[in-house]
């Protein structure tokens, strides 16, 4: 076996060369934590959205979107009074009937974005128990309450979303009256108003759906069964985890696209550094004549290129890790529902490590072969 | 020889019988096979409907709650026609309804919900099946599957008008399903 200084040693010989491999095994690197951390991050925020405990009732045929869906007001009071196993508190039981109405809003000094409103009772808190008032209050009639992430959905600074400010929705002024959080979900990406206010800004006469809350998710049947005998309502109870979960198959094209473009670029990165190797072995292929002319086994040379390629594409692991703590962790990304928080955890770095790995063993071998392949003759007279 | 080939035999015998052993001990509990249909819902599975069967969309002008009646219709009307976990259904009028498959030229995956007819026509040709116990309440196992109640399957049920039942919503306390062959 050769020493392993002697791999080192290599390494240094061409710093262009160097820093080339190092780059582009940490582009390489860095496309495929980004990928796999922006995968992860819109996956947990749509499982984390819907609670196995809440039940939806949609209208009929509008299974695949809330905010096209239309149920009769009456439908909530229906469902509180029919459906066993509704979560109770002071004998109040959870129950919200709500309009999820996506409409332009206008911030002063900002250009207009589309934003989700949700028109909500305070019933809704009995329903979403993630959400948590952070600062001010529940809004009342004129007033609307913010997503702790709703500015980053939106695309404003987020000191223009503070309390006391106006936002305008359809024509209508509305002042901020209170921040949410609901951690890990789409919700906090959401404007919540009143059920009254957004009743009559949407101009619609029926709810987007009722949401209810079970004390245990098996009592998902009841809710199954009364949207069956109520068949006059045209309603469709489905498990609010399920609903995510679709909404998540929904953006498997995009996260296909994320891949593909990651895949696109990564290729292109992977072979650059490929003939890189080809071309700094091939300048070798003496050396290498001469350590097996010496007695070392085309094995030992084989082992000793490939230690040289990883220690370098592990060199651009740890520089696409850093960059990836300091420029990406934490970041939120917006997307049609809402957005979610980029997170480089131990998967994403596992997953980083094992890219620059698999890098430097597989990278390595090709020009390593060709480097070994003439017959020791032929190479020892090659210049 | 004769050894050899005993030794061989009972090796093969004992590795079977692991194998066997290590099957049964991973297949999850949830992968059992279902339970055995409650004699509840068997005896109305079992009955056979008595009296000229009508169609849904006839019936619901003139039903009212407590009435002896037969109806027939197909397994349809919804996306999801049983109910998960309860002896209820959604059956659908042929003669207001029609599977998507049915159409010419549609390959809809999903035929049973009906979706090319409107939802009025969907309102008024459809109704409730359910079996229920003594009290009253559905009973709380899945019918799908049982005696051949199937998506899109044709039926003949004799029952009475659950009590709530109006022209706009009909639901029927079967006592009787027959299934077409």
């Amino acid at each position: 076996m050769l020493p392993f200084s002697y791999a080192t040693r290599n390494l240094f010989r061409s710093k262009a060369r160097l820093l080339q491999t190092i780059g582009g095994s940490a582009l390489v690197v860095l496309l495929v934590m980004s990928a796999v951390a922006i995968n992860q991050g819109m996956n947990q925020v749509l499982s984390a959205s819907g609670s196995p405990h809440n039940v939806i009732l949609v209208g009929t045929g509008s299974e695949e979107s809330v905010q096209r869906s239309e149920v009769p007001e009456r439908a909530a009071g229906i469902a509180t009074a029919s459906i066993p196993g509704i979560s109770e508190a002071l004998g109040i039981r959870a129950v919200s009937g709500e309009i999820h109405y996506m409409n332009y809003l206008d911030l002063p000094g900002h250009e207009r974005t589309q934003a989700l409103v949700r028109g909500v009772s305070p019933e809704a808190l009995r329903v979403h128990s993630e959400v948590r008032m952070l600062e001010g209050r529940f809004p009342r009639a004129g007033e609307v309450m913010i997503g702790r992430l709703a500015w980053r959905k939106l695309g404003v600074p987020e000191n223009s979303l503070r309390i006391g400010r106006k936002v305008r929705l359809s024509g209508q002024e509305l002042t901020i009256s209170g921040r949410f959080a609901a951690p890990g979900t789409v919700l906090e990406s959401e404007v919540w108003a009143t059920l009254g206010d957004i009743r009559v800004l949407s101009q619609r006469d029926t709810l987007s759906c009722v949401v209810l809350r079970l004390d245990d998710p098996a009592d998902f049947a009841e809710a199954d069964l009364f949207a069956k005998q109520r068949l006059d309502l045209e309603l469709t109870a489905l498990r609010e985890s399920d609903y995510y979960g679709r909404l998540s198959n929904f953006f498997g094209p995009l996260r296909t696209m994320i891949w593909i473009t990651a895949g696109l670029i990564g290729a292109g990165a992977l072979f650059g550094g490929v003939n890189t190797l080809y071309a700094a072995f091939a300048s070798r292929v003496r050396e290498m004549g001469t350590l097996q002319a010496i007695g070392f086994s085309r094995t030992a040379l084989v082992l000793s290129l490939v230690q040289e390629s990883t220690l370098a594409c592990l060199t651009g692991t740890l520089a696409a890790s850093v960059i990836a703590l300091l420029f990406l962790d934490g970041r939120t990304v917006p997307f049609s529902i809402g957005a979610f928080t980029v997170e480089i955890g131990p998967g994403v770095a596992l997953t980083g490590i094992a890219t620059g790995l698999f890098l430097g063993l597989l990278g390595a071998l090709p020009p390593a072969i060709r480097c070994l392949k003439p017959p020791l003759p032929v190479a020892l007279r090659m210049s | 020889m004769k050894l050899k080939h005993t030794c061989l035999a009972t090796a093969a015998v004992v590795l079977l019988a692991h194998c066997q052993k290590n099957d049964q001990a991973a297949a999850p509990p949830g992968d059992s096979a279902p339970a055995a249909p409650s004699a509840a819902l068997m005896t109305v599975i079992d009955a056979a409907p008595s009296g000229e069967p009508k169609a849904i969309h006839v019936i619901r002008e003139t039903a009212k709650p407590g009435d002896v009646i037969t109806v027939s219709g197909r397994v349809m009307g919804n996306v999801s026609p049983f109910v998960e976990g309860r002896s209820a259904f959604i059956l659908g009028d042929p003669e207001v309804l029609t599977p998507c498959n049915e159409n010419p030229d549609d390959e809809c995956e999903t035929p049973w919900d009906v979706c090319c007819d409107s939802a009025k026509d969907k309102k008024r040709g459809t109704a409730t099946i359910q079996v229920v116990d003594a009290d009253g309440r559905v009973l709380k196992e899945g019918i799908e599957g049982v005696g051949g109640i199937e998506k899109l399957a044709t039926l003949t049920i004799a029952g009475t008008v659950a009590e709530g039942s109006t022209p706009e919503l009909l639901v029927i306390n079967a006592t009787a399903i027959d299934v077409a062959p």
